[in-house]
């Protein structure tokens, strides 16, 4: 029935990885100082990732995230044995003002997972925000003009604390 | 000048230019025709202009780029029909017709193709394009001629654009990038698409001499002149590329 059906379009999406990542050589020197777990659990990456999108006419919305954990072969002390983690995750919008004007905004995120150290337990590193707005213009189907301003959050480590960023891109697809 | 000597020269001037005219463009024509009753007026009856457009090279179609549905059941995608070419009178007579509302024509989207590939239609026509996929299609041009963006719709629903500026509207999918089509848009009638032997046949055609032009996937013809009897047809045909 026509008029039952939705004017707007979701697509939801998952995907599932997994793989040694260190050659063999390497592997066996870190598991002379560290052993893995088990024979079975060598040196690997794992990532799970989901994604989703929802379009109604000029309006487009993704959202991805991805969480990647692995063991590090560390030859030298302090050996570690559990896996270091990472989570990745954005969410974008996008709306066409005109034919070939759109305008947009992401948000992205970049957090690690904690591990003990003398310290006490920290994330292995430092997450990273950033907020993105721009726009784009095709002059005709395939060249592209975006402009975009970045702000840029780290929370610790030696880069600054807070970044801004201009950007222009002259884009051309054949 | 005063007006008295104005009135003077024209009073010299128009039966000089008559005799010139009559002296030099109608030396022939016996004096006692201008006196005689006009021959009876017969209509002139329209004629036609047929012929072949045969293409030397066919184009390709455009790749279709790898996508994550192709993983599974992939759905079944038609390839655009380049064959088709359009032929039309390079201007039309003045008066030869007259300017209606213009009708309706379709390009569908149908297996991820705009069905038919090639649309040629006069000013004022408004074309829709009903998406029969089972997916989403988002119909847009940035052609000088009509720029437009239809957004997002779904299989079932369909949207329309009037076109009122004659020119070439290229056609694309926002969202499936392999699809592309051509809408020709004409201020006259006198066009004809060629079917899939390359045939074509311009109807109804007032009798005279014309330039004609074929087109093919944005290759256009040289203007071949076309003598159109009255009440019969034209031979006239093209190659392109």
């Amino acid at each position: 029935m026509e008029g039952s059906r939705s004017p707007a379009a979701t697509k939801i999406g998952t995907s599932v990885a997994r793989g040694e990542f260190v050659s063999d050589a390497a592997a066996s020197a870190a598991a002379a100082s560290a052993p893995p777990p088990s024979a079975a659990t060598p040196f690997t990456q794992a990532a799970w990732g989901g994604d989703i999108e929802y379009s109604r006419e000029y309006f487009l919305m993704r959202a991805e995230t991805i969480l990647s954990r692995w063991r590090v072969p560390f030859a030298a002390e302090p050996a570690r044995t559990d896996p270091l983690d990472a989570l990745a995750t954005f969410v974008e919008g996008r709306y066409k003002i005109t034919p070939g004007l759109f305008a947009a905004a992401r948000i992205d995120y970049l957090g690690f997972g904690s591990i003990a150290s003398a310290f006490g337990t920290t994330p292995w590193d430092a997450p990273v925000t950033r907020v993105e707005a721009g726009g784009g213009y095709s002059i005709v189907r395939n060249l592209l003009l975006k402009v975009s301003y970045q702000h840029n959050s780290r929370d610790g480590g030696r880069l600054p604390a807070h970044e801004n960023l201009v950007a222009t891109q002259v884009v051309f697809w054949f | 000048m005063p007006a008295r000597r104005q009135s003077r020269l024209q009073a010299w001037a128009i039966p000089l230019a008559s005799v010139l005219a009559l002296g030099f463009a109608a030396p022939r024509v016996p004096v006692s025709r201008f006196h005689a009753p006009p021959p009876p007026i017969t209509a002139a009856r329209p004629g036609s202009i047929r012929g072949r457009v045969e293409l030397r090279r066919v184009p390709l179609p455009v790749e279709r780029r790898p996508s994550v549905s192709d993983l599974g059941t992939p759905a079944p995608r038609d390839l655009p029909d380049l064959l088709r070419s359009v032929v039309y009178l390079e201007s039309a007579p003045r008066g030869a017709f007259e300017a209606d509302e213009g009708g309706h024509a379709v390009m569908d989207q149908r297996n991820e193709a705009f069905v038919p590939h090639v649309v040629a239609i006069m000013t004022g026509t408004i074309v829709d394009f009903p998406n029969s996929d089972a997916f989403y299609h988002n119909v847009f041009s940035l052609s000088k001629t009509s720029r437009f963006d239809l957004g997002r719709y779904a299989a079932g629903h369909s949207k329309s654009i009037r076109f009122d500026k004659p020119g070439i509207v290229r056609v694309f999918c926002d969202i499936h990038s392999h699809m592309n089509a051509f809408i020709l848009v004409f201020s006259h009638p006198f066009f004809a698409v060629t079917n899939a032997a390359g045939d074509y046949g311009i109807e109804n055609v007032p009798p005279g001499t014309y330039n004609v032009i074929a087109w093919n996937e944005g290759t256009a013809s040289d203007p071949k002149p076309a003598v159109v009897p009255d009440g019969a047809a034209a031979e006239l045909d093209f190659t392109l590329r």
